[in-house]
């Protein structure tokens, strides 16, 4: 009744041209009809792409599972990992060699009189097994003298570490 | 022991060569048994200086010679009667040759590390300037400890904005065993020594905390230790330090890490504080190191321990044994108050100390006798710092830290 009554109070003419301004503010069902085919069509397409894509993904996991380092390869890998660990342990015996050589060079240098004397430092000719200079390569065995630590209680039993 | 100094710009090299007697496995003064790698070593300073003082080259140098030297130790320049005489006292080493006057210098630094406890002495000491010492690799020895990010510790102590030294060194690869490392833990301070006639400095501040000054914590004795070779101000090396004018300070020697952690997460360094050696964006949170902070910083939040790592992993296999443990008194402050420990890794651990808040509660306050024995210029800051803001240990209390391994 009152939408009736209104109805009939809004002129024709306004009516129209409120509705007329409605219509041109929402989509028509034409276009809605083509928006909705659109994106259908966009929905295909885009299923076909993931299937593609899809297959691809299958193909280049099954090429990856074919692929397998070469072993001889691998074997290189882990021989030169297993020699730069080496060679870093060795480099440090060697740096460490150094460290007594020069210990040696000093003692033969400065203090020649105790070099001499008995049981103190054994002379190069005492290790003819080797035919070397025995002081570069002195092992805690051979020519350690333990003595001497114990002027210091803490290295008591450095000696024997070595 | 002979050792000599030559600097080249800003780089000062030091060589040291073994006497007759000397041997490449040493102790050091934890008792630490040390395998020597190579007799050289260098630090570069920020800048050139003309002249350090010769008491402060021998210092540095004994910093590191110290575990393999056995009867003697000669310098390249004469070092002060009081230095040779605190060498001779402390390690019976007859150390020369004596031509010097001591020197002495004015001014705190902090040996920053960028962990939680030298964060909470930053926090302690607003405007103490930083000497920070960073790993650099030797040129002669094999680098196997990358993963090690000094650069990156670098960085975070440059990000504090504090007046801030760096110097960059290789002397830790003069050791091989146990790993490369400080020979002396004091080796962190030799740039520091270098650098302190420049800096005026007459005292170092460490974070070295309650565990490892009194406690014999880490790997030392694990029992109450008021004689600590390495920290007590009348140990060895506290008289070395001060013959050659700067003396140890251990401004939080008399808290726990708990206090330490609480400062420093409430300190507005927080967001440079970084106790893991390893990560580069934050801490790495799989070392053992980081599984151990998160214990102390989680008791301290008061929240469930957030870690990934596992019963079954090798940082965590010491805490499925029973103790004792290094650092057992912040396990058992941990173990106390953190929620649930029972299901992590520190399970095992929590039965076998059975530790409760009021039997941790000691942990939270300051041992007195850590801040009478602050040098006097620093020691009223300390005092006041510590009865202000964290309150001191009463008397029970400090028998806790007295019969600590003891009792």
């Amino acid at each position: 009744m009152v939408r009736l009554v209104k109805r009939a109070l809004v002129p024709t003419r306004l009516r129209r041209a409120v509705l007329g301004w409605f219509d041109a503010r929402y989509i028509s069902r034409a276009d809605h009809r083509q928006d909705v085919k659109d994106a259908l069509w966009e929905v295909r397409t885009l299923a076909r792409e993931v299937t593609s894509l899809r297959a691809e993904v299958a193909d280049l996991r099954a090429q990856v599972a074919r692929v397998r380092p070469d072993p001889a390869r691998t074997g290189r890998w882990d021989d030169a990992h297993r020699l730069a660990q080496e060679t870093a342990v060795a480099l440090e015996e060697v740096l460490r060699n150094e460290v007594l050589l020069w210990q040696a060079v000093d003692r033969v240098t400065t203090e020649p009189g105790r070099a001499a004397g008995p049981g103190r430092i054994p002379e190069p000719e005492r290790t003819p097994e080797t035919g070397r200079t025995s002081e570069p390569e002195r092992t805690p065995e051979t020519g350690r003298t333990s003595e001497t630590g114990q002027n210091r209680p803490a290295t008591g039993s450095a000696g024997s570490a070595g | 022991m002979r050792v000599t100094w030559t600097a080249d710009g800003d780089t000062w090299r030091m060589a040291f060569r073994l006497d007759a007697e000397d041997d490449v496995t040493g102790r050091c003064a934890d008792g630490q048994p040390l395998r020597l790698a190579t007799n050289s070593f260098r630090i570069e300073l920020p800048r050139t200086l003309r002249e350090i003082h010769p008491d402060l080259l021998a210092l540095a140098a004994w910093t590191v010679a110290a575990p393999w030297t056995r009867r003697r130790i000669v310098f390249d320049r004469p070092i002060s009667d009081g230095l040779a005489g605190a060498i001779g006292d402390g390690w019976g080493i007859e150390a020369g040759p004596v031509g010097t006057g001591a020197r002495s210098g004015g001014r705190l630094a902090i040996s920053y590390s960028g962990g939680a406890d030298s964060v909470a002495v930053a926090a302690m000491l607003p405007d103490a300037p930083f000497v920070h010492f960073q790993r650099v690799s030797h040129p002669r020895v094999p680098n196997r400890w990358t993963h090690y990010r000094s650069d990156v510790l670098a960085e975070l102590a440059a990000a504090t904005g504090r007046e801030l030294t760096v110097v960059r060194s290789d002397l830790e690869f003069t050791l091989a065993e146990p790993r490369p490392g400080y020979p002396e833990h004091h080796a962190v301070a030799a740039g520091a020594l270098l650098m302190a006639d420049e800096l005026d400095l007459g005292g170092l501040a460490f974070g070295y905390e309650l565990g490892s000054r009194w406690l014999g914590g880490d790997r030392y004795l694990l029992r109450y230790t008021p004689d600590n070779p390495m920290w007590a101000p009348h140990g060895a090396w506290g008289r070395a330090f001060a013959a050659a004018g700067v003396h140890l300070v251990l401004p939080v020697g008399g808290v726990s890490e708990a206090v330490t952690m609480r400062l420093a997460l409430n300190s507005e360094l927080r967001g440079q504080v970084r106790w893991c050696l390893r990560g580069v964006g934050g801490p790495c949170g799989t070392c053992g190191k980081c599984l151990y902070k998160e214990l102390i910083q989680a008791a301290v939040e008061r929240r469930p321990l957030r870690t990934t790592i596992t019963a079954g992993r090798p940082v965590a296999r010491r805490w499925q044994e029973p103790p004792p443990y290094g650092g057992q008194e912040m396990i058992e402050y941990g173990c106390a108050r953190v929620p649930g420990v029972e299901d992590t890794v520190f399970g095992a651990a929590a039965r076998y100390l059975g530790a409760t808040e009021s039997s941790t509660a000691w942990l939270e306050r300051c041992y007195p006798p850590a801040i009478e024995e602050i040098p006097e210029p620093w020691r009223g800051r300390v005092r006041d710092f510590m009865t202000g803001e964290i309150g001191l240990m009463n008397e029970d209390e400090a028998r806790r830290v007295e019969t600590w391994g003891v009792a």
